[in-house]
C-alpha cells in the first residue's frame, strides 16, 4: 500500500477521525472552562471575552485550527459511513448487542446535530446575527458587554432548551468518541486499557454538567443582569 | 424437546424464512439438530419442496472455523466463546423458537441457506499472513528464544479460526479483528517481524478491496468471538499501519 493509500485506508480515516476529534475536545473543555468564569460575574467574563477578542492573529489560527479540523473530521466521517453502510446490504432479521451502547450506535446523529448547534452557536454569539438584540452592548469600562447578552439570550426558555438538548448530544457524543479515539490512536491496550475507557464517559459527564449548567443557571434567575 | 427451527432458505427456488418444528434432545449438538431437521425434510419431502438446508461444518468440535450461522441474534448463538458446532441443545428450552441466518456482509454473499462465500478472509490471508521463510526439517524449538509474555500474546492472537463471527457480529461488517490477530500474532514474533510492514499494508488493502466495514469500536466482535479475541488486536493493528506509513 502506497503511503498516501494509507490515509485513505479504513483504518487512516479513522486515524484522521482520532487526531481532529481529540483536538475539538480539547477546544471542547477549553472553551467550557473559559466559560463558567460567567458564574464569576459580569467582570471576570467580559474581562475573560476582551482578553479573547485582544488575541488578534492567534485568535485567528486557533479558528483556522478548529475550521480545519472539523472539515477533516466530517470529510473522513461521510467517507466511512458511506463505506459502512455499504458493507452490508442486506441486514439480519434479528442481530442482538452484546457490547455496544446508546452513545456508540448514535454517533452519527449527535454528530449531526452537533455540526448544527455549532453552526447557531457562532451566528448566536460569535456573529452575532442570530439574537442581534445586546450583541453589541458595552459595559462600564467600554468592553463589550458580553456577560448581559448571555444572560439574557439564556433567559429565554427557547434558546436555553436548544443550548441544553445540543450539548447533551455532544456529552453523548463525546462519551463514545473520547473512548474511542485512544483505540483508534492505539494507545487503549494492556494496562492503560480500563483507565482510558473511562476518560469518554467521564469528559462526557463533565461536559454534559458543565456546558448545560450555564444556560440552565441563567433560564433559572441564578446569573442575572 | 419439542423446538421450532425459523432458517433462512435461499435457493432458486425460495428467498426467506421458513419454520421446521422437531423433537431434538437436550444433548444433541445445534449442528446434529439441523441434522435431525434435514432428515425430516427429506423424509417428507413432499411437504418440504425447497428441500434440505445448506449449512457449513466440518470439524465439529470448535477449531475449523466453518459452522457460520447467526442464532437467534448472536453469531454462534448465544452461550459466550462458543462455536455453532459446542453449543448443544440444552441452551434453549422446550418450546422455543430459534432464529437461524447467514452472516450479513457484502464481502461474504450467500451461496445457498446458510452458506457463505468466505474467500475474503482467504484473499485478505493470501495478501500477506504468512512468513516468508524455507520450509524443510523442523527448527529445534530452543533455536530462537522467545519470552513467555510474547509467546502467550502471539498465540491468543493465533487462536483466531477465521470463522467470520467478528464481521457477523460488527454493525459495519468491518473484518478488523480478524486483520488485526493475523497481523499482531506474526508482528510480534522474531520469525514474523521482518516483513511487519509489508504485510500490515497487504492485508488491510486487501481487507478495505474486499468491501468490509472500518472499526468504529463497538467490540461487538470481541463479545461473538468464540476464541475471544480482544480488541487489543484492532488497536495494535492501527500503530501497525501507522508504523508501516512512516517508515515506507
Amino acid at each position: 500500500m502506497a503511503r498516501s493509500a494509507v490515509w485513505t485506508s479504513t483504518i487512516g480515516l479513522k486515524v484522521a477521525m482520532a487526531a481532529s476529534g481529540l483536538g475539538m475536545v480539547g477546544f471542547v473543555l477549553f472553551h467550557m472552562a473559559g466559560n463558567l468564569q460567567v458564574f464569576a460575574g459580569r467582570d471576570v467574563f467580559n474581562a475573560y471575552a476582551h482578553f479573547l477578542q485582544s488575541l488578534g492573529g492567534l485568535l485567528w489560527i486557533a479558528r483556522l485550527g478548529l475550521i480545519g479540523m472539523v472539515a477533516l473530521h466530517i470529510w473522513a466521517a461521510t467517507k466511512l459511513a458511506l463505506r459502512n453502510y455499504a458493507a452490508r446490504p442486506q441486514g439480519y432479521a434479528s442481530l442482538k448487542s452484546r457490547r455496544t451502547g446508546v452513545y456508540a450506535k448514535t454517533m452519527l446523529y449527535t454528530g449531526i446535530v452537533v455540526l448544527a448547534y455549532i453552526g447557531y452557536h457562532i451566528a448566536h454569539l460569535t456573529l452575532g446575527v442570530a439574537h442581534p438584540e445586546y450583541f453589541n452592548a458595552l459595559d462600564e469600562l467600554g468592553r463589550k458587554d458580553v456577560y448581559t447578552n448571555f444572560v439574557i439570550s439564556f433567559s429565554n426558555p427557547i434558546i436555553a432548551g436548544t443550548y441544553v438538548i445540543a450539548n447533551v448530544a455532544l456529552a453523548a457524543h463525546l462519551a463514545h468518541a473520547t473512548t474511542s479515539v485512544f483505540r483508534s490512536l492505539g494507545l487503549s491496550v494492556g494496562r492503560f486499557k480500563q483507565p482510558l475507557q473511562m476518560v469518554g464517559p467521564a469528559v462526557g459527564l463533565i461536559v454534559a454538567v458543565g456546558n448545560t449548567s450555564m444556560p440552565i443557571a441563567c433560564w433559572l434567575g441564578v446569573l442575572s443582569v | 424437546m419439542r423446538v421450532t427451527f425459523k432458517v433462512w432458505r435461499e435457493n432458486d427456488e425460495v428467498r426467506g424464512f421458513r419454520s421446521y418444528a422437531i423433537e431434538a434432545n437436550e444433548h444433541m449438538s445445534f449442528l446434529e439438530a439441523l441434522d435431525v431437521v434435514n432428515e425430516m425434510i427429506i423424509r417428507e419431502h413432499e411437504k418440504y419442496p425447497e428441500g434440505p438446508i445448506a449449512f457449513d461444518h466440518d470439524c465439529r468440535e470448535g477449531i475449523c472455523g466453518m459452522c457460520s450461522m447467526v442464532i437467534d441474534g448472536h453469531p454462534h448463538g448465544p452461550r459466550q466463546a462458543t462455536t455453532t458446532c459446542q453449543l448443544h441443545m440444552r441452551s434453549f428450552g422446550d418450546g422455543d423458537e430459534i432464529l437461524v441466518e447467514p452472516w450479513r456482509a457484502r464481502a461474504f454473499p450467500v451461496i445457498k441457506d446458510l452458506v457463505v462465500d468466505r474467500t475474503a478472509f482467504d484473499t485478505i490471508q493470501q495478501a500477506g499472513g504468512y512468513v516468508s521463510v524455507g520450509t524443510g526439517a523442523a527448527p529445534d524449538a530452543n533455536a530462537l528464544p522467545i519470552g513467555k509474555t510474547v509467546a502467550d500474546e502471539a498465540f491468543d492472537y493465533a487462536a483466531c479460526i477465521g470463522c467470520g463471527a467478528c464481521v457477523a457480529a460488527c454493525p459495519n461488517a468491518s473484518g478488523m479483528l480478524f486483520v488485526g490477530a493475523k497481523v499482531v500474532h506474526l508482528a510480534i514474533l522474531p520469525q514474523g517481524n521482518v516483513e511487519r510492514s509489508q504485510r500490515v499494508s497487504a492485508m488491510v488493502a486487501a481487507h478495505d478491496e474486499a468491501g468490509f466495514g472500518g472499526c468504529t469500536n463497538h467490540e461487538e466482535c470481541e463479545a461473538a468471538c468464540p476464541k475471544e479475541i480482544s480488541v487489543d488486536a484492532i488497536a495494535k493493528l492501527n500503530v501497525e499501519l501507522m508504523r508501516a506509513a512512516v517508515r515506507s
